[in-house]
């Protein structure tokens, strides 16, 4: 019994419904949740969310001199 | 897939219970932990949980025992092919939950515990009071922390584990990327009418400014021209200003440095003429007053004069002591006289009284006529004393108005003599050369009238300053709001560049609006992918776990399980009847305590006995499964067990000791299972072990 062929098999089917706008997104969450686990994949979202919102925040700084 | 692992025992040191090192000998036998609470059966099965997962039951629990000194550390024996492997997991020091876990084979070798036991690497063990670590169908993960024990067994028999934890953690994100978006459109916002209000009221002041322009018909100036104007007046307000000095400023700092000039000027020009006009006329002061003296003065000395006079002219050569002494014998003239036309009266009363034509005088004896008697006194009573009373009045007057002429002269000269002193005074206040021309007959009133037109010449040129100052600073004010108009322009510059800044933020805030939208549809078809799964799988494994139901309850009724998949894949529990295949029920309600009891217990003999191909550790353990059960339920769930542990390692814990020892051997052969009764527990010693 492999140990990652079921997530890998689930990965492929949500790949395959994906449009493709969002489907190079999941394919970095999918790597994710391969290879480290489903919790690292809010860890990465969290990561590209902070990274996301602290360029906005950098900018907002600028109006609020925070 | 080689066989798995059993359990030979567990070497325990420092472990809860457990004061001191102790080999609890499971014989890779199944085990049955009997006694009352409290002995230690817990810290059994808890010990070969830790050893195996690094994890107890309670996530925060304090496993090292408190009274022991040394490591906390506990190493199961594990059995395979007739090897013995060890599994030797130590408390990381200065922690209470970290640890570190070394596989040893049985040549003492050091394994990768990740390729020998990937799923024991792998698994948190959490799944409630009962554990199962038995052949699954996906390698076992920290649970998602919204199942309960029962699903998580489920998901994990389904292989659906990770993808629900998957989902979960997605969820997660989105409900704190929701949370974000939310405040970052409130800072938008907020952003957005700052910078649009502060170009409102920037405007508002500069179309306020150019409703009368400072700068009058002129065309609107430019910075530089507008700093031109500035060093020109600061030049015209100070000439002996340099040029140079000024040349680097920017406007602001030139507007800065005009108003300090300007400031300087007045204070120079007109304090030096105010305190020149103030000494002008407190000398003047002086000088009036001195005038003021010398004309008293001089009236004093006019009237001492005018007195003397007068005196004189009274005393006509006499002293004042000549005019007491007539005014004495005028006095006594006038007394004798008064005394004499007394004795007159008197005489003229006494020959009254007499008849005879001669009488005898009252005064000499001698003999008299009385008719010439008569004529005497008569005529002496008859004469007036007027003349002599006019001539002591006439005396006294003299006499009073000299002697209030000479109390005059004494205090006009007393007075001249202050007024002298205070001449004096005044004329140490009064410069030299005012002092000679005084000296040389010029008039102090002349002199004041000098002091009193150069006095007010200096008030003139204080007016006229003080009217260029006025000027001045009315140009200067129009410099300002120049000044004022250019940073206006300046500061909605920067006002339009910090708008274009938060455009290009706005558009950033899109991409992460965008950004957590693609999360969401990934999100929805994750949860679509389960769903569809759980749908073709659930009636499978409510057919399962309801085997396992029936016989472990023996209920009447309820004789099935249904699994049905509720919001965000989670799974419901139904029971239902075989007999009313369409009723479902919340288990809760309507089965008995030891029907629940048993209901927690269903998954562990449904999905062990599911796949007969042991791989890594294959262990069932127990911990109390009998509470609320009553015999009949222990000798069914004993039954189960026996089943179960044709494939598996079973570790049970029981309180129920008499009815096990009664029951284990009917049930079980007596060389499969060892029973251990923990008793007798202090805290130096931990437990006593019996072996039965």
């Amino acid at each position: 019994m492999s140990d990652e062929s079921p997530s890998r098999s689930f990965s492929e089917l949500v790949t395959q419904q994906l449009a493709p706008e969002t489907r190079e997104l999941w394919l970095r969450m999918a790597d994710t949740f391969e290879r480290e686990g489903p919790e690292e994949v809010k860890t990465y979202l969290d990561a590209q969310r902070d990274q996301l919102e602290n360029i906005i925040r950098d900018r907002l700084e600028q109006f609020t001199g925070g | 897939m080689a066989d798995g692992f059993s359990v030979e025992g567990v070497q325990v040191e420092g472990f809860k219970g457990f004061a001191s090192s102790t080999y609890i000998d499971f014989q890779g036998r199944h085990v049955f932990l009997l006694g009352e609470n409290g002995n230690g059966k817990s810290s059994i099965v808890e010990a070969v949980r830790w050893g195996l997962f690094g994890s107890a039951y309670r996530p925060n629990e304090i496993v090292k025992n408190q009274h022991y000194t040394g490591e906390c550390r506990v190493t199961v024996k594990l059995m395979r092919d007739g090897t013995t492997w060890n599994l030797s997991r130590t408390l990381n020091l200065g922690t209470d939950r970290t640890s570190d876990p070394v596989l040893t084979d049985q040549n003492g070798k050091r394994q990768p515990i990740r390729k020998i036991l990937p799923q024991l690497d792998s698994v948190d063990a959490g799944e409630g009071t009962h554990i199962i670590f038995a052949p699954q169908s996906a390698p076992l993960r920290r649970q998602p922390e919204d199942l309960g024990p029962f699903e998580r067994t489920v998901f994990n028999y389904l292989g659906l584990t990770r993808p629900r934890a998957l989902l979960s953690s997605v969820n997660a994100f989105l409900e704190e990327q929701s949370e974000a978006v939310h405040a970052l459109d409130a800072e938008m916002a907020d952003a957005r009418d700052n910078i649009d209000d502060q170009i409102a009221q920037q405007e508002a002041v500069r179309n306020s400014l150019l409703t009368a322009a400072p700068w009058g018909d002129e065309l609107t100036p430019s910075i530089s021209s507008s700093e031109l104007k500035v060093r020109t007046f600061i030049q015209d307000i100070n000439p002996d200003a340099s040029g140079e000095d000024s040349r680097s400023l920017s406007l602001d700092s030139l507007i800065e440095r005009a108003d300090e000039t300007l400031s300087e000027r007045r204070v120079k020009n007109e304090g030096e003429l105010t305190a020149q006009a103030h000494d002008l006329a407190r000398y003047r002061g002086h000088l009036e007053e001195l005038g003021g003296i010398r004309s008293q003065i001089s009236r004093h000395e006019s009237m001492i004069s005018d007195n003397r006079r007068e005196l004189d002219d009274l005393y006509g050569g006499l002293s004042l002591d000549d005019l007491r002494g007539r005014l004495r014998d005028a006095r006594f003239a006038a007394t004798t006289e008064s005394l004499r036309e007394k004795l007159a009266q008197d005489a003229l009363d006494l020959l009254s009284r007499q008849d005879s034509t001669a009488v005898a005088c009252p005064i000499c004896r001698s003999q008299h006529e009385r008719e010439s008697i008569l004529v005497v006194l008569n005529d002496i009573v008859g004469q007036s004393t007027s003349a002599i009373d006019a001539e002591v009045s006439s005396r006294q007057g003299r006499v009073n108005k000299a002697e209030e002429l000479e109390q005059q002269l004494r205090q006009e000269k007393e007075q001249l003599q202050l007024l002298t002193s205070d001449l004096q005074a005044a004329m140490s206040l009064v410069s030299e050369k005012d002092k000679d021309k005084l000296a040389t007959a010029v008039d102090i009133d002349e002199l004041i009238e000098v002091y009193t037109e150069t006095e007010s010449l200096v008030k003139s040129q204080i007016r006229d300053h003080e009217s260029w100052h006025a000027s001045a600073r009315a140009k200067l004010i129009r410099l300002k709001d120049e000044y004022r108009f250019h940073r206006i322009q300046r500061q909605l510059a920067d006002l339009q560049t910090q708008r274009t800044e938060l455009e290009r933020a706005i558009d950033e805030y899109r991409g992460f609006v965008a950004f957590g939208e693609s999360v969401k549809k990934i999100r929805d078809e994750v949860a679509s992918q389960l769903s569809e799964q759980l749908a073709r799988d659930l009636p499978r494994v409510s057919e399962t776990l309801s085997k396992a139901f029936s016989a472990l309850t023996k209920h009447p009724w309820y004789d099935r399980l249904v699994l049905v998949e509720s919001d965000n894949a989670k799974l419901e529990i139904r029971v239902a009847s075989s007999k009313d295949p369409a009723g479902r029920e919340d288990p809760t309600g309507v089965l008995n305590g030891q029907a629940e009891s048993a209901l927690d217990l269903v998954p562990y003999f449904a999905f062990s006995q599911a796949d007969g191909t042991p791989t890594e550790v294959y262990l069932v353990m127990l911990d109390d499964p009998t509470r609320a059960l009553d015999t009949q339920h222990i000798v069914i769930l004993l039954d189960e067990l026996k089943d179960l542990g044709r494939n598996v390692q079973l570790i049970v814990a029981s309180q129920e000791t008499e009815r096990f020892r009664e029951m284990l051997p009917n049930v079980f052969d007596s060389d499969s299972y060892v029973v251990i009764e923990p008793t007798g527990w202090s805290p130096d010693r931990g437990p006593e072990l019996r072996y039965r």
